[in-house]
């Protein structure tokens, strides 16, 4: 069985053409009420984000077929998006879902959102039941995703400017909840920075500006305090971290204004961040006091390519859990495939026996009960004798993978078929005593 | 091969397996070295320099598992193993039949105390040491090693304070404990020798250093404290175990 993913996402299609064939929930529900115009599907897995559309599928559907099943359900025409569509099929389908899980396929290298998405698309179609043959591969990859995120660092340290701000302050304060943070500037990086800090907790958070309803209003809205520019100093007393973030073109925190707002707390530890284009922080301020850490924003820009080069690092890690969890899931299907056959082959042959004995005791009719015994025992151990390197066998191609070929010709030298898992033949009492 | 492993680990997690295999070797040979001096002499072996050093950085290294058991996530074996296994070493150096208290005129007890202080002002070092490798990365703003590893300042600020202070509480006990035994022994409470008056300038260095906390010292002179003051508590072990009849306290 051929389990193949076919996609579109932010590396092969544009913005646009994303916006086009992307699926809203909507519209990934009619899809698996039209499931069945996949014919041969075994299961049919949608995921669908901003950055992504994929179709898993289980079974021998032709790529054709799902590009234009597609392109029917979101009504656009296959050679539209046709240009942007990838597809893979087997292992590289595989490996493919784990990176993406793992958040290596991601735009923000390990971002954790998208291990959640997968879940959320696999919850779905078990709703509507067209997961099918594609269970085991979600569930390997729901393993992939949260070993990927708890054994390495792939989704560790900020990889955005608000956030290793707050890394940042977090080196220094191991307790966020027990500062006292003062963001000066309303604009959008204030904003962003105040909101990242408000959300990871800081004990109180001032937001000043130079027109005071503009920190107000975010103040309101943040539920933090506010003040207007003549507070600074004030405030620089009891601040553990100062953000500037403004247009200002001179300084605001100079080194006179802010020695003498810390006189006789040079040791405490204070975080200064300059986020604005030209400085508003007078960098003689880093100087002022061994507790005192200043970033500009190319200070913060460094951490945060460290972070990535970190990431990176740790992607490496994740590969190999991808590499394992893919041997382990094929060895998983190819079970999955060689299981059914051996029951099959050995109920074909165990009907066959039972058939002929039960024949050649009618034909034996004056035997004895014990005699009878022996002999369904003895057609019995020739049967296990003859099938057991079969057996090992087919066990041993569970093992390596890749055997289908193998398989199927089994299949097609018994001749077998679902229905001859089940014995076709009633067992006769005759086979009294148990396998041996 | 502990240190080194623990140390090499900092820089390569595949390094943590030798350095708990190494680690776990090296305590079980120690231990079972002290237990079975302690069972020829049928006390704890602290009678001699040598004993008392090698008894002492058992009990680092114990207290360092110990720690790391509570929070594994900190790499306090890269800092604290090398200094050590330095301690050890040094050890091998010190006077191993000469008695730290002739006469039994120091209960052991005392010595005991003396030692958990010492463990505690090492664990103190070690922290600072942390404090100050994490605090120079993020002045030079290049982050690296530390960044990513080391716990916050604050936090390695505070449990170097605290177990100083836990060390000093613990000196004090010791000190306290060695003068009332002296008192009923030999009625001699304050005997000013010289490895005597080492033990006392440790104790004042390390009082000093809660006044110090208390009127608002913190962070990068704090740390540079810590470390300096464990220098002098080193000195104080080498100079008087080599130099002077032991560095005992109050024997008489």
């Amino acid at each position: 069985m051929q389990i193949q993913v076919v996609g579109i996402n932010h590396k092969t299609a544009s913005l646009k053409i994303r916006a086009r064939v992307g699926l809203t929930p909507d519209l990934i529900a009619q899809a698996y009420q039209r499931v069945e115009e996949l014919r041969d599907n075994q299961g049919v897995v949608i995921l669908s984000t901003c950055n992504r559309t994929e179709i898993y599928v289980a079974g021998s559907v032709p790529y054709a077929a799902i590009v234009q099943w597609w392109g029917n359900i979101v009504g656009v025409e296959r050679g539209e998006f046709s240009d942007a569509v990838f597809w893979y099929a087997d292992d590289r389908a595989f490996d493919h879902l784990f990176r993406v899980a793992a958040g290596l396929d991601s735009m923000v290298l390990g971002e954790t959102q998208i291990l959640g998405q997968v879940k959320a698309a696999y919850e779905v179609s078990q709703r509507y039941g067209t997961a099918r043959a594609l269970h085991r591969l979600f569930r390997s990859t729901l393993t992939v995703g949260k070993r990927a995120h708890a054994e390495t660092g792939i989704s560790q340290n900020a990889l955005s400017m608000g956030h290793a701000v707050v890394e940042l302050a977090r080196k220094v304060f191991g307790d966020l909840h027990r500062t006292r943070a003062v963001v000066i500037g309303s604009g959008e990086m204030g904003t962003l920075v105040a909101r990242h800090l408000m959300g990871s907790g800081v004990g109180n958070l001032t937001l000043v500006n130079r027109t005071v309803p503009k920190a107000q209003e975010l103040a309101e809205e943040l539920g933090s305090e506010y003040a207007g520019m003549e507070q600074v100093p004030q405030l620089m007393r009891t601040a553990d971290i100062v953000v500037t973030a403004t247009n200002a073109p001179e300084f605001l925190l100079t080194d006179q204004m802010v020695r003498t707002a810390i006189r006789g707390q040079s040791q405490r530890l204070r975080f200064l961040f300059d986020l604005s284009v030209p400085r508003n922080m007078d960098p003689a301020i880093a100087k002022l006091g061994s507790g005192m850490f200043l970033y500009d924003v190319d200070d913060v820009e460094a951490v945060v390519q460290a972070n990535l080069a970190h990431r990176q690092k740790e992607a490496g890690k994740v590969e190999k859990i991808i590499q394992e969890e893919i041997l382990a899931l094929k060895e998983e299907l190819a079970a999955s495939e060689v299981g059914p056959v051996i029951r099959q082959l050995r109920s074909k042959a165990d009907a066959i026996r039972v058939a002929e004995l039960e024949k050649a005791m009618n034909r034996l009719g004056n035997l004895s009960a014990t005699e009878k015994a022996v002999v369904a025992d003895t057609t019995r151990l020739i049967l296990n004798k003859f099938l057991n390197d079969a057996m090992v066998t087919m066990r041993s191609w569970a093992a390596e993978g890749d055997k289908q070929d193998q398989i199927d010709a089994v299949r097609e030298l018994f001749k077998l078929t679902e229905s001859t898992e089940a014995p076709a033949v009633k067992v006769p009492d005759i086979a009294l005593e148990p396998e041996r | 091969m502990a240190a080194v492993a623990f140390v090499a680990a900092l820089y390569n997690g595949r390094w943590k397996h030798w350095a708990f295999y190494s680690f776990v070797l090296g305590w079980v040979s120690q231990t079972i070295w002290l237990a079975r001096e302690a069972l020829v002499l049928n006390v704890w072996p602290t009678s001699t320099p040598y004993e008392w050093v090698a008894g002492f950085t058992w009990l680092a290294v114990t207290a360092f598992a110990a720690y790391q058991r509570v929070r594994p996530e900190w790499p306090l074996g890269g800092f604290l193993m090398p200094v050590a296994v330095v301690v050890w070493l040094g050890g091998q150096a010190l006077p191993r039949s000469r008695e730290l208290a002739p006469g039994g005129n120091v209960p052991a007890a005392s010595l005991e105390l003396l030692m958990l202080a010492c463990v505690a002002f090492l664990l103190a070092a070690v922290f600072s040491i942390m404090y100050s490798e994490k605090e120079r990365e993020l002045k030079r703003k290049r982050v690296r090693l530390f960044y990513y590893q080391l716990p916050p300042l604050d936090v390695m600020d505070v449990v170097s304070a605290r177990l100083a202070v836990a060390g000093l509480i613990l000196l004090t006990l010791a000190m306290g404990l060695a003068a009332w035994w002296g008192k009923m022994t030999s009625r001699q409470v304050w005997p000013w020798v010289v490895h005597d008056v080492g033990i006392d300038l440790v104790w004042a260095v390390y009082a000093v250093y809660g006044a110090l906390r208390i009127w608002g010292w913190q962070g990068h002179r704090a740390a540079v404290y810590t470390m300096t003051a464990f220098l002098l508590v080193l000195a104080n072990i080498f100079a008087m175990g080599l130099m002077i009849h032991g560095f005992s306290l109050y024997n008489g």
